[in-house]
């Protein structure tokens, strides 16, 4: 059925023999959208703040304490973090009454585990983008898609010098043309909906809360 | 593509007027005006005698036939090279825009484009090409404009209507809400689909009433004859007067006299 | 021959008495006025620091590029998403494309799904399809949820709830699922995230729409909010992508713009939490993610729309709703009124060209030509243009050109075709005419002050004492005496 339902679709297009005359695109207005670093800096908190994301600027020696105290604040007992990320051993030492953990077998084996009992997961970002406030993730076998997803807090790290000007600069820039990763992703802000009378409300079906830390010196 | 600048000409000796149906059965003072108007800027203004319809009613229906046969006619009512002015936005906008759509790949293509191209909406003629100045007679009074959908989208002129009565000194502007909806018109819609006009009509009546303004103008016969009607059969105070009636009116020197 | 297709759930032919309970709803009409006055609003400061005229520019180019190129988009696009692991199924139809659909999940031994918001699974009624044969069918976007419990349709494309307010949905939910009644938005989308939640874990394939497939990188980019769009192509162990085959783009680079455009022109948000881009299933090393991935092309009436130049423009539609937020007709008659799976002028654009002008009578006509959708529309889509081809289509009024769309000319009638035909004679006859109108005017107490529709909310119009060209000739011959 499909094949043959591929080769009539196909052909049925190359029927038509006019090819309308258009403009080649003109991708100009894209660039428009630069900002100096400090002015990204400030629009990058701005646009999460706006979509009820917590960005905090931290210098690289303060970034387990700023990271811990964020954990307490959430009441986070069980956190997910990459056994590879940095920033973890100075977490484990630290935190007595916190247990951190990596996301080390398949989901299947601890599911409701990972969406029930886990209070917060900490992960890397690949960037960050001024224009929209977004942190792009590349998910990986350490830091797997549902780590941004499931816990109901999200910590992300974030270099200042991963900062771009926007989305469309990055994938210029890295020539994200070709074979792209598994799973890419954009995330602005905790999950949210309108969906009831446009009442706007955070924690949708994914985290809860997102927050930022934006590290200068890394 | 988005909309090309608009490039005005240079104030012209003679125009020629094209009066639309609207305004030659139900608003002839609507035209009038706008010939006094312009020939108080010092223009003669030459009104073909054998003009009926731009065919709009009958393309707006599907009926591009008839709509083909009627604007063909109009084709040969404009042979100097002088400006076309229109008071009514939809009827310039279905001179200007669609002719030449009406008109492609037919032996009337290229004739149909050249009298496209010389077609104006007579406020916007009066403000960017006469650049009239405009000295206010009247009593103090407010008002509202509405402003056609064609006159703001189609012919892209919605900032003329305000920008002559600005030049009104006694004459105090005020906006309804949803400034930029439709009134409900759109010619045979309103009576296809009587139910969803006269809501969009009905609606627009109280945006206008709610401004407080003693009388409403507009810039198309349609929306004119279509507010003022829902109006009347609700019995509300809301006089409604074609913009250009008004300027004239208006910026009469001796009009007591 | 384009073929009509059916659509059960179609109910455009009874557009009129829908328009008029619509109509007489003030909770309805209220619930629709609010929301889409919000949206303009929102979207207008979306783009409040952009050029917005060239950024439509490009968007228009993108598709309109796109579009050129779209057998040899699909087969890059299938190439490289086989090579990445994901296989590529395509369908001719909907009804095709559900059977595909149900031959995955019988293959995988499923019983329940759970989908993402998907307008091409509404408009195959793949929900219909799937439950008939037993299986458990879950929507789990928040709008779609609430859809679903009400044995309802969406009443528009991005908000598929948008015609209720909290008051009704607290009641519904109360009622379909035994939590508490309250009207708080927040209550109400944490009981549905607890509910939502064990479903994701149990389901056993995943099925989304797709926003954007590109073609290079053989990557499906979906665009959301909540977070159900990836956990449901995350969770279950088989993800079904179904798109139209028009939702082809060459490349990431092309992606960007378009998404600038999207979010804003639906919702004034600059951009949406999630934009999730998946490019494989799981791999060996990987922990999470589906062990298949499968993507349905669906064609559903979309190339015979693309065998004419002009209403191909139809297919560079990026299902913003951005139309519909800003159409004086939608608006005071919300989704429902219109009884197929797109409403607003997209709706009156695209089904009339997938059901037949005969299965659509009144689509053509239902709209004032304001413009507004035209002039938000962000690839400028030139709808006012279409539904005037459409007008032509249905009643065969342009004998100079091809006609293309199904039900061509059924809306063509003896009584109008002889009014058309007097319009012409008196119009084409100056003489003719000037004698007409004059009569006209002097006998104008006599006009009718009954005129149908019109004097059901206005006062007849009243036709002036003397007609312009009487006026002007009088006035020349003052002048020249």
């Amino acid at each position: 059925m499909t094949s043959s339902a591929r080769q009539t679709i196909l052909s049925r297009l190359r029927e038509r023999t006019s090819q309308p005359a258009s403009q080649p695109p003109d991708f100009r207005v894209m660039n428009t959208r630069r900002w100096s670093l400090e002015d990204g800096i400030e629009r990058f908190i701005a646009q999460q703040a706006s979509v009820h994301g917590d960005v905090q600027r931290v210098h690289e020696p303060d970034l387990a304490t700023a990271v811990l105290s964020r954990l307490h604040q959430a009441g986070a007992h069980r956190v997910l973090i990459a056994p590879s990320q940095g920033l973890r051993d100075a977490l484990v030492t630290r935190a007595q009454n916190i247990d951190f953990q990596g996301y080390d077998q398949k989901v299947e084996a601890w599911q409701s585990e990972l969406f029930h009992q886990t209070d917060a997961a900490i992960t890397s970002c690949h960037a960050g983008l001024a224009d929209t406030g977004s942190l792009v993730v590349i998910p990986s076998p350490e830091e797997p898609r549902l780590m941004t997803l499931a816990p109901p807090l999200h910590i992300a790290i974030l270099p200042v010098s991963r900062l771009f000007s926007s989305w469309y600069q990055l994938i210029t820039e890295e020539d994200w043309t070709g074979p792209m990763p598994t799973n890419t992703l954009l995330i602005s802000g905790p999950s949210k909906t309108a969906d009831i009378e446009q009442t706007l409300v955070y924690g949708a079906h994914g985290p809860k809360a997102l927050t930022v830390f934006l590290v200068d010196g890394i | 593509m988005s909309q090309p600048v608009i490039l005005y000409p240079n104030k012209p000796e003679k125009v020629y007027l094209f009066g639309t149906c609207l305004v030659d059965l139900f608003y002839p003072e609507a035209g009038l005006a706008g010939v006094d108007l312009l020939e108080r800027e010092g223009i003669e203004v030459i009104y073909p005698q054998d003009q009926t319809c731009c065919g709009q009613p009958a393309y707006t229906s599907g009926r591009s036939d008839e709509a083909r046969a009627v604007a063909k006619t109009q084709l040969d009512l404009f042979p100097e090279d002088w400006p076309v002015v229109v008071p009514s936005g939809s009827c310039a906008g279905m001179m200007r825009h669609q002719y030449p759509k009406l008109f492609e790949g037919t032996e009337d293509a290229d004739r149909a484009l050249k009298l496209a191209r010389r077609v104006w909406d007579l406020a916007d003629f009066l403000v960017n090409v006469c650049q009239i100045q405009l000295t206010d007679t009247g009593e103090p009074t407010t008002i509202a404009l509405h402003t056609s959908c064609s006159s703001r989208r189609e012919m892209g002129v919605a900032d003329s209507g305000p920008a002559l009565l600005r030049q009104l000194n006694n004459v105090t502007l005020v906006e309804p809400a949803k400034v930029a909806e439709c009134c409900g018109f759109g010619g045979s819609f309103a009576v296809r689909h009587a139910d969803i006009s006269g809501a969009m009509a009905t609606d627009k009546v109280a945006a206008l009433t709610q401004t407080g303004c003693d009388r409403f103008l507009s810039t198309d016969c349609g929306c004119l004859m279509n507010l003022a009607g829902v109006a009347k059969k609700q019995k509300m105070a809301l006089p409604g007067e074609h913009l250009l009636s008004f300027l004239w009116h208006r910026s009469q020197p001796n009009r007591e006299a | 021959m384009p073929q009509t297709l059916q659509q059960s759930h179609n109910s455009a032919i009874n557009f009129q008495p829908q328009v008029k309970s619509a109509l007489a709803n003030t909770q309805l009409r209220g619930n629709f006025d609010r929301a889409m006055t919000g949206l303009m609003h929102k979207r207008t400061m979306a783009f409040a620091d952009w050029d917005l005229e060239a950024l439509r520019d490009l968007g228009q180019a993108i598709r309109q590029q796109s579009l050129r190129q779209l057998p040899d988009l699909l087969e890059q696009l299938e190439r490289q998403c086989q090579a990445n692991g994901i296989q590529v199924h395509w369908a001719r139809d909907g009804d095709e494309a559900c059977q595909v659909v149900t031959e995955i999940c019988q293959q995988r031994q499923a019983k329940t799904v759970i989908k993402g918001k998907s307008m091409v699974t509404e408009e195959m009624e793949l929900n219909a399809h799937l439950e008939q044969r037993g299986y458990t069918v879950l929507e789990s976007d928040l709008g779609e949820y609430i859809v679903q419990m009400a044995k309802e349709t969406p009443s528009h494309i991005i908000m598929p709830a948008i015609h209720k307010n909290t008051a009704e949905i607290a009641e519904l939910m109360h009622t379909m699922t035994g939590v508490e009644q309250r009207e708080d938005a927040h209550y109400l989308t944490d009981q549905a995230r607890q509910q939502l939640r064990e479903k994701f874990m149990q389901a056993d394939v995943g099925i989304s729409g797709v926003n954007f497939a590109v073609a290079d990188s053989g990557t499906l980019c979906l665009v959301e909010n909540e977070g159900n769009g990836r956990l449901t192509t995350t969770t279950p162990p088989c993800h079904i992508a179904v798109t139209g085959i028009e939702k082809v783009v060459p490349s990431l680079t092309d992606v960007a713009p378009l998404l600038s455009l999207l979010t804003r022109s639906a919702t004034g948000q600059s951009i949406t939490t999630y934009v999730n881009m998946i490019s494989r299933p799981r791999q060996p090393d990987e922990k999470d993610g589906p062990e298949a991935v499968h993507l349905v092309l669906v064609d559903n009436g979309r190339s015979d729309i693309y065998q004419d130049e002009e209403l191909a423009e139809t297919l560079q539609c990026i299902r913003c709703g951005a139309c519909m937020n800003h159409c004086p007709v939608y608006t005071r008659i919300g989704g429902h009124a219109y009884g197929t799976t797109y409403p607003g002028p997209i709706g009156q654009v695209l089904m009339p060209q997938l059901l037949g002008l005969e299965q659509t009578p009144d689509f053509a006509s239902a709209s004032s030509l304001c413009g507004s959708c035209g002039e938000v529309c962000p690839v400028r889509i030139p709808l006012p243009s279409l539904l005037l081809r459409l007008r032509r289509e249905a009643v065969d009024g342009d004998r100079t050109r091809a006609s293309t769309v199904p039900g061509h000319g059924s809306k063509r009638s003896n009584l109008e075709s002889l009014i058309w035909a007097v319009w012409r004679l008196v119009h084409r006859r100056p003489g003719l005419y000037r004698l007409t109108t004059r009569l006209a005017s002097q006998l104008r107490a006599l006009s009718p002050k009954r005129l149908g529709g019109w004097t059901r909310y206005r006062s007849a119009p009243k036709l002036a004492k003397t007609t312009l060209h009487s006026a002007m000739n009088n006035r020349s011959k003052r002048q020249q005496p």
